[in-house]
């Protein structure tokens, strides 16, 4: 997946400025209608289903990417 | 030439009251509503009275059934009555619409316990009972008033439910063609507690600490007696599993995407909407999204954008329509249909 690419649309769903791996999502805003964004993007770009409870957990992008690959795996 | 079950009419009911994105604002203070609007498409939710009961939502939409066509009261033989929101632990819910409704007695009457997928699950059992010749007349009805379920300080499920009831006649018509099916049916039990009202029945009864009213880390309050939604798992279930059906069902028709004149999912909301059509790849202009006024009303959304595509025009007689219903059990139906 285009690491970069993630970041900057995952910036646009939390209304935040640039995002960074392990910059807090909570800076943005890191809600119920985010979490839908987050898994129709993630769908998106890497046909990954992702569990609304386990994306629940996740406190930074780096996060989202781990369990990503988890998920894949 | 044999017997096919087809759909003659369907009519629906909404309750009078209306609950607007506006209303909505001004309870909340902080709301963003045009956010809300962009991602769900709705504008105003129908909403039961005190003393409306899916029954009233039901037997309204039925009386509206029989001024529109040829079927009368004492023709059904056969009442499905689809809801999640009976009247009574007991008796059906169905046998007192019988009477509601001046229903013959010799017309058989039950209800069926499903939601998104209800109308595509009573179809199923319509043409089974039409074709197998048990019925002549059968009567489906879906209706339900989640919204009697939802906390008002829940906005996850206040700002997508609405109530509604609808009635479509399903008989026989000698025909070569398939007119209702083929069917693909599917569950997963494994997402029960993520769309479910806890408390209240025979596992978890009305006590005061059912009645416990907490707020959860959104800020959304409810109690076990409250509709729960958890929105993101119930996205990632329609994700996985909407588009292998409709695959699926496609398969069981020998069609390709391209034969399917119309796409009428359940409304869930616009944004599942949206993905689902993006991901499984239909045109915009082929896909039903009928929601602004009416919100998500569970088991009848199928049957409304059904009747409001033919009120529109969208569809005629001849056009073969996929019907797609998902959501709480978890459970999922897909049919074709062709308009006559």
């Amino acid at each position: 997946m285009d690491q970069q690419r993630f970041l900057t649309e995952l910036a646009g769903i939390l209304e935040a400025g640039p995002l960074t791996l392990d910059r807090p999502l909570t800076d943005g805003n890191w809600d119920s209608v985010a979490m839908l964004s987050t898994i129709a993007l993630v769908d998106e770009l890497c046909d990954v289903s992702l569990s609304g409870r386990d994306l629940s957990q996740c406190t930074t992008p780096k996060d989202i990417l781990d369990l990503i690959e988890r998920t894949k795996a | 030439m044999s017997l096919s079950a087809a759909i003659r009419k369907v009519a629906y009911h909404l309750p009078a009251t209306k609950l607007t994105n506006d209303d909505l604002a001004r309870e909340y203070g902080d709301w963003d509503v045009s956010k809300i609007y962009e991602k769900t498409g709705i504008n105003v939710r129908a909403v039961a009275g005190p003393d409306e009961c899916a029954s009233d939502l039901g037997v309204a939409a039925a009386r509206k059934l029989f001024e529109a066509s040829d079927l009368t009261a004492e023709n059904v033989d056969y009442l499905i009555f689809c809801t999640q929101s009976p009247d009574y632990f007991l008796p059906a819910t169905a046998c007192v619409m019988q009477h509601s409704l001046g229903l013959p007695t010799h017309c058989a009457a039950i209800d069926i316990n499903q939601g998104c997928s209800g109308f595509v699950y009573g179809l199923s059992l319509a043409k089974a009972l039409v074709e197998s010749h048990i019925a002549r007349n059968v009567l489906l009805i879906t209706a339900d008033t989640y919204t009697r379920y939802i906390h008002p300080g829940d906005r996850s499920v206040r700002t997508i439910f609405g109530d509604a009831g609808a009635a479509t006649w399903i008989s026989g018509v000698e025909s070569n063609e398939v007119l209702i099916g083929p069917f693909t049916l599917g569950t997963d039990g494994r997402g029960a507690e993520n769309l479910i009202v806890r408390a209240g029945g025979a596992r978890t009864p009305l006590t005061d600490s059912a009645r416990e009213v907490k707020t959860d880390e959104a800020g959304n309050t409810r109690c076990d007696a409250n509709l729960y939604m958890n929105g993101p798992e119930i996205f990632t279930f329609t994700l996985r599993q909407v588009p292998a059906a409709v695959r699926d069902l496609l398969g069981r028709a020998s069609i390709g995407m391209e034969q399917v004149d119309y796409f009428v999912f359940h409304q869930a909301n616009r944004f599942m909407l949206e993905q689902l059509r993006r991901k499984i790849g239909i045109a915009s202009e082929k896909f039903c999204i009928n929601l602004e006024s009416v919100g998500n009303t569970v088991s009848s959304t199928i049957p409304i954008a059904l009747q409001s595509a033919i009120d529109a025009g969208t569809v005629a007689a001849g056009s073969k329509v996929m019907l797609v219903g998902f959501g709480v059990g978890y459970s999922w139906g897909a049919t074709m249909i062709q308009v006559i």
